[in-house]
């Protein structure tokens, strides 16, 4: 029997997103004990009784018009210690290549109203140097005093920087004058935040296929310092793991860094690497780097010989648990949706699948990111997101999910 | 650089400060209003569908030209066991 206990393992219809969901998913979720606000491509919805009924929050026309209109990528934070829910929404690039990123704000305890507060982030904004940027692939991680907020920034098709911002939690409580720092590098490709962050947050990315970047940077510092770390070899190039009707749901999938957390004095990171040697299939790299040595300490790749693992996204329970959400597929197999943890004294992950699909993506595109984050109140257990296909392989069958399971 | 060093010398790296202004903070009125708007059509929807790139925006090092410039040692993985899958779910 397995160690891993969906507590909660919810399918949302599309009375719940209004049908508005895409083979791209990338859902994502954020928990105040019974009020939920889940979020994907391209719906959000609440609950506030924690799971039972559900509402739909249209996030094209739920805020005011800015940019080229609503766009895609969606990330929900809960910060406890603040109360506070974040909600971070892409935008469509205007006329003149331009986008925003919308941070909105509201108390936690409200989900129930529309009483939300925002603002508005731009490349031009940020710097006029990056005048006519444009964002893509945010994310939002917690520290002890700052929201850090990540993007890449694109001019046209081709990468100009990655950016993260450091925002008061103190300025985004009281809602009025937002002011930041960031950082930028034109080298490192989508920097990705740990989550479990207190003091110091570290980021991490790619300069090799045997090298990662870590950068930490202490909250009472001006900016980050940086530790090249090296890692045993894997694999880019173009993913393959087609299903039972030959569709190819890697198609879209590459290397960035999509699982970072902090715990018991060690960083993680995870990503989906290519097949190489004894491992047949895509599959995901994961790393522990000691936070002092800054030096791996553990290499636990999540691999099998008969399907491809991909996507992962991680976080430690408020005991220092690693827990993991992903998705496997391929060879037999269509996409399916995978929770679990590591089991530290075993050395290997405890994993169970939530959800198997019917059909791979017709048009091969799948991804881009899920999100796994403690659950709260307690932190002993996990939210985690996820989706499958049920009964057909376009983007009108698309069945996002919300797990929360315990190790 | 060396690791744990400052990168002030090192023009990829950047360090600013900026803002964002004053928060939007309409009534809450004014934002259930834009509720009545009419929904995103499905056919927008497939058409955002089919735009989707069928590979995605990269940047950084050239991690794929380096794996096809690597045939040698690709024996060389963490040895790790296969990692099983329990059977479960919905």
């Amino acid at each position: 029997m397995s160690p891993i206990n969906l507590l909660q393992n919810i399918g949302l219809t599309d009375a719940n997103t209004g049908g508005q969901t895409a083979t791209v998913g990338e859902p994502t979720a954020a928990n105040n004990d019974q009020e939920i606000l889940v979020a994907g491509n391209w719906y959000a919805t609440k609950t506030l009784d924690g799971g039972t009924n559900w509402a739909l929050v249209d996030p094209f026309t739920f805020f005011p018009k800015a940019a080229g209109g609503f766009c895609c990528d969606q990330v929900v934070v809960y910060d406890p210690a603040n109360n506070l829910l974040f909600w971070l929404l892409q935008y469509v690039r205007d006329a003149q290549g331009r986008n925003i990123l919308r941070l909105a704000v509201k108390q936690g305890g409200t989900l129930g109203d529309n009483a939300w507060y925002w603002w508005d982030f731009s490349a031009e904004t940020t710097n006029a140097a990056w005048a006519g940027e444009w964002f893509d692939y945010p994310d939002l991680e917690l520290g002890d005093s700052f929201l850090y907020l990540t993007t890449n920034s694109f001019r046209g098709d081709a990468f100009a920087r990655s950016v993260v911002f450091r925002l008061p939690l103190q300025a985004l409580r009281d809602g009025g004058s937002l002011s930041y720092a960031y950082f930028a590098s034109t080298k490192n490709f989508s920097l990705r935040c740990v989550r479990g962050a207190r003091d110091t947050m570290y980021f991490a990315s790619h300069n090799a296929t045997n090298q990662v970047r870590v950068f930490s940077w202490p909250e009472a510092a001006q900016g980050p310092s940086v530790h090249d770390v090296n890692v045993s070899v894997w694999n880019a190039g173009r993913y393959s793991a087609p299903g039972p009707d030959g569709t190819n749901w890697l198609s879209r999938c590459d290397p960035r860094i999509t699982g970072a957390w902090l715990a018991n004095g060690s960083i993680g990171l995870a990503w989906s690497v290519n097949s190489r040697g004894p491992r047949p299939f895509p599959h995901v790299r994961v790393v522990e780097i000691d936070e002092t040595s800054m030096q791996v300490t553990a290499d636990r790749d999540i691999w099998s010989t008969d399907y491809a693992y991909a996507y992962p996204s991680g976080a430690a329970n408020d005991a220092g648990k690693i827990g993991i959400t992903l998705f496997r597929g391929g060879n037999q197999l269509n996409p399916g949706h995978v929770v679990g943890a590591y089991d530290e004294a075993g050395g290997s992950w405890d994993l169970v699948a939530t959800k198997d699909g019917t059909n791979g993506p017709t048009d091969n595109k799948w991804g881009d990111y899920l999100t796994c984050r403690p659950h709260t109140p307690g932190g002993q257990t996990w939210l985690a997101t996820g989706y499958t296909l049920q009964g057909g392989g376009t983007r009108t069958d698309i069945e996002p999910r919300l797990v929360q399971f315990s190790a | 650089m060396t690791n744990g060093e400052s990168y002030g010398e090192d023009d990829a790296l950047e360090v600013g400060e900026g803002s964002a202004g004053e928060a939007e903070q309409p009534a809450e009125e004014e934002l259930a209003a834009l509720a009545d708007q009419p929904p995103i059509s499905p056919e927008e929807l497939d058409r955002r569908q089919e735009l989707l790139r069928e590979v995605r925006r990269e940047g950084g090092p050239d991690l794929h030209a380096e794996t096809e410039a690597r045939e040698e040692a690709v024996e060389d993985v963490p040895d790790i066991p296969p990692t099983e899958t329990e059977e479960g779910g919905a």
